[in-house]
């Protein structure tokens, strides 16, 4: 197989800079080892577009730079793909003391560009969120941060970078990497593929890429990261994403109300060795809960829980970005927090470092758009009657939970295909629809999707798999 | 059509509802989210057949709408959907008759890996006499709920090896599992870990190697259709004269004969004695 370029990791980052480069008259083929896309850094963590007060712009340039612009792409993004979001703003909470601290973070982020900050009295805070701990003094507001889905968000990049010619390769592991001619060759588990231009958005193992190229001045250290999610019908939730005041390290435990409506509460940070390890302790789990505490005293415990989960944080020696270019590889590598809201500038930075090697003709017919996943369970009756009487399978509701019915399952399965998932995943499923993920956790539902799944990519039920090769329903032989 | 009862779940409490408007010429309709009638008893080998077969065989088709959804229950009756299309099912009474589902991980604050392997009891059995998979090799059951024990028997008898972790077994439960030769322990588990699959089971003091974990602590509820409604469940009369609750959705851990003459006598009471 050959492309003009190489792009490994379809996580948010090499999506983003797919989508980016797919304006253009170039042939472009992504790269991921896992069965469907956004599944290594990109599925776990905040979920948030962060507001850019946070990154010292001496210490991380290519952070405090890119966050903020990557705010403002996003908010035309979110439109254009029909992303879930909401842009409810953030607040970072202060306790005595914490003034010089929420002053310094206001400073910054005006110096970083962002617009609209402001530091709250303890009544205003009060005001907007009344249930936050009673030693909080004063906030800082910062109006332009808001939550999107990310797996949601990786899936819309996928799609409409297919549909604008980009080709992906799944369960596509890159085994070893040498340069020919002008270009690259790369060994894969799925055969070997040729490239004038190779982009290293690998995440977690962005430093194993580069180092196969032998540039291995910088490692990746995964920094893990837990969480837990609550019951829908826990009260009360935050209305805007509360922080406390960060510590050099970390922006800390944050407490929000996700965008299909729960608590969650999280992350911690810890260095782990093990770049597959997405296990949460109980250990981990106590600290995030108590440190949520601190802000959100009216935190749960973890009867109410409906799930808990651990993303795992790709940190880059150095802790600012690396985006580098050398003789026609660039790495985008070390995309930790801010990566999901930096995605999409990093995306038009890499566009440019391109041209720099490649003459690029913008298409014709570029499309910016692509069709959103319908939610039956957010319509009207009468919508719902309408859209039955058009395709009864949308009257089929499979998960209870969440109301999803057979025809937004099928309507996923299509998706999958389109994008070029060849392993029926549940996950896959449950990342695009939310099924299996309300307050059963897939007890009543799992084995119907398995079934339509099975049905759908004909194969038997046994080789269904909850993510991957590997994970397979029944033993496998 | 306005029919007199509306129930909702076709488990052993609907079923026992709908056989007492049968026999007193109450005209109900039930309506049942899965495909199949039985509820939780369908994973209860000798239970299986019983709703379908003796309760059943002379009530019409047209009063028992399967894969149909209760999606909120208003003034008028319940908005349901399926296939047919959404609409509201006129009723001057419902019974909300919606039982349990099994207990999952996260609510007994197991902690670990998210992977292959990890099952409620009602799966790992329909895994096999269904679908006519083995889930794994080597199996972890957690906890003694009835669906669980079935589970442990059903595997055991695909040829896994199986352990039971869990105490205060019924004694005549302890015995069949002895002749079975599965294994009982005391114990906890902390957390469940592994890559894809499942490979560990961590306990406070031990570890089981094991490729399946049963999670069998028990049930919950199913509140979702009360909570989407806004009402709430303290007691059986959730609206007096008109919604009133019976089963396990009241009581989450009693047998399917208990559930069926609670279903029963449930409907009695509301149209003779309310």
């Amino acid at each position: 197989m050959k492309a003009d370029i190489v792009i490994i990791g379809a996580g948010i980052s090499g999506m983003s800079i797919a989508r980016e480069l797919s304006r253009y008259e170039l042939s472009i083929l992504v790269l991921d080892s896992n069965a469907d896309v956004g599944w290594g850094v990109s599925k776990a963590n905040t979920a948030l577009i962060h507001g850019g007060y946070d990154d010292d712009p001496e210490r991380y340039p290519n952070r405090a730079r890119l966050c903020v612009r990557g705010n403002s792409i996003w908010k035309k993004l979110v439109e254009e793909l029909d992303i879930p979001h909401i842009w409810n703003g953030a607040l970072v909470l202060g306790k005595e003391g914490d003034e010089p601290t929420l002053k310094k973070l206001l400073h910054r982020g005006e110096r970083n560009g962002v617009q609209g900050m402001r530091i709250l009295s303890r009544e205003e805070v009060l005001e907007m969120e009344p249930h936050v701990s009673s030693e909080v003094v004063s906030a800082l507001w910062i109006p332009s941060v808001g939550q999107i889905s990310p797996a949601r968000a990786v899936i819309a990049l996928a799609e409409n970078s297919v549909e604008n010619g980009v080709r992906i390769l799944l369960e596509a592991k890159v085994t070893g990497i040498s340069r020919r001619g002008d270009g690259f060759a790369l060994e894969t588990t799925r055969g070997s593929i040729e490239g004038k231009m190779l982009i290293n958005a690998a995440g977690l193992h962005a430093d194993e890429i580069s180092a196969m190229l032998g540039y291995d001045h910088f490692s990746i250290t995964p920094r893990k990261g837990e969480y837990v999610i609550f019951r829908k019908t826990v009260e009360p939730k935050p209305r805007h994403v509360l922080f406390p005041a960060p510590t050099p390290i970390s922006k800390g435990v944050v407490v929000t109300t996700e965008i299909s409506g729960h608590l969650m509460v999280g992350p911690n940070a810890r260095d782990v060795e093990d770049k597959e390890d997405f296990s949460t302790t109980p250990q981990g789990l106590r600290e995030v809960l108590g440190k949520a505490r601190e802000i959100w005293p009216p935190t749960p415990s973890m009867d109410h829980a409906i799930r808990t989960f651990a993303g795992l944080r790709p940190e880059p020696t150095g802790g600012d970005f690396i985006i580098e270019e050398r003789d026609g590889f660039i790495n985008v590598a070390g995309i930790r927090s801010p990566g999901l809201t930096a995605a999409p500038a990093i995306a038009k930075e890499v566009v440019e470092i391109v041209k720099e090697g490649m003459d690029l003709r913008e298409k014709s017919s570029w499309k910016p758009t692509r069709r959103g996943i319908k939610k039956v369970s957010v319509l009207s009756v009468e919508d719902r009657k309408a859209l039955v009487a058009r395709d009864e399978r949308y009257g089929r509701i499979v998960c209870r939970c969440n109301g999803i019915t057979e025809g937004e399952i099928l309507d996923a399965i299509q998706r999958m295909k389109m994008i070029g998932v060849r392993t029926p995943t549940l996950d896959s499923i449950k990342f695009r629809t939310g099924v299996m993920a309300g307050g059963c956790q897939g007890a009543t539902c799992r084995l119907e999707i398995a079934s339509i799944l099975s049905r759908e990519f004909k194969v038997p039920i046994s080789r269904v798999t909850l993510k991957g090769r590997g994970s397979e329903l029944g033993v496998v032989e | 059509m306005r029919y007199e009862l509306l129930i909702i779940g076709g488990g052993a409490t609907g079923l026992g509802a709908l056989r007492w408007a049968r026999e007193n010429d109450v005209e109900a309709i039930l309506v049942e989210h899965t495909p199949y009638l039985g509820g939780m008893s369908r994973y209860i080998h000798h239970l299986r057949d019983c709703f379908d077969v003796n309760f059943l065989r002379d009530l019409p088709d047209s009063n028992i709408l399967l894969e149909t959804t209760a999606l909120r229950i208003g003034g008028d009756g319940v908005l349901i959907s399926s296939r047919r299309g959404i609409e509201v099912v006129g009723a001057e009474k419902i019974l909300c008759a919606c039982g349990v589902r099994e207990r999952h991980v996260f609510e007994l604050g197991i902690h670990g890996s998210r992977v292959a392997g990890i099952l409620f009891p009602s799966e790992a059995i329909r895994l096999i006499r269904e679908f006519k998979i083995i889930p794994g090799r080597r199996a972890v059951v957690y906890g003694n709920s009835v669906t669980a024990m079935e589970a442990a028997l059903e595997m055991k008898l695909s040829g896994m090896d199986v352990i039971i972790i869990g105490r205060d077994f019924e004694p005549c439960i302890s015995k069949l599992l002895e002749e079975y030769e599965i294994l009982i322990r005391d114990g906890r588990v902390i957390s469940i870990l592994g890559r894809e699959r499942v490979e560990r089971v961590v306990l406070e003091d031990s570890e089981i190697q094991a490729d399946t974990f049963i999670i069998g602590t028990g049930y919950s509820p199913n509140k979702n259709l009360l909570t989407a409604s806004s009402l709430k469940l303290e007691g059986w009369k959730i609206v007096p004269g008109r919604v009133y609750a019976a089963g396990n959705i009241m009581r989450a851990e009693a047998p399917p004969s208990w559930a069926f003459y609670n279903g029963y006598y449930a409907a009695r009471r509301m149209f003779r004695f309310e």
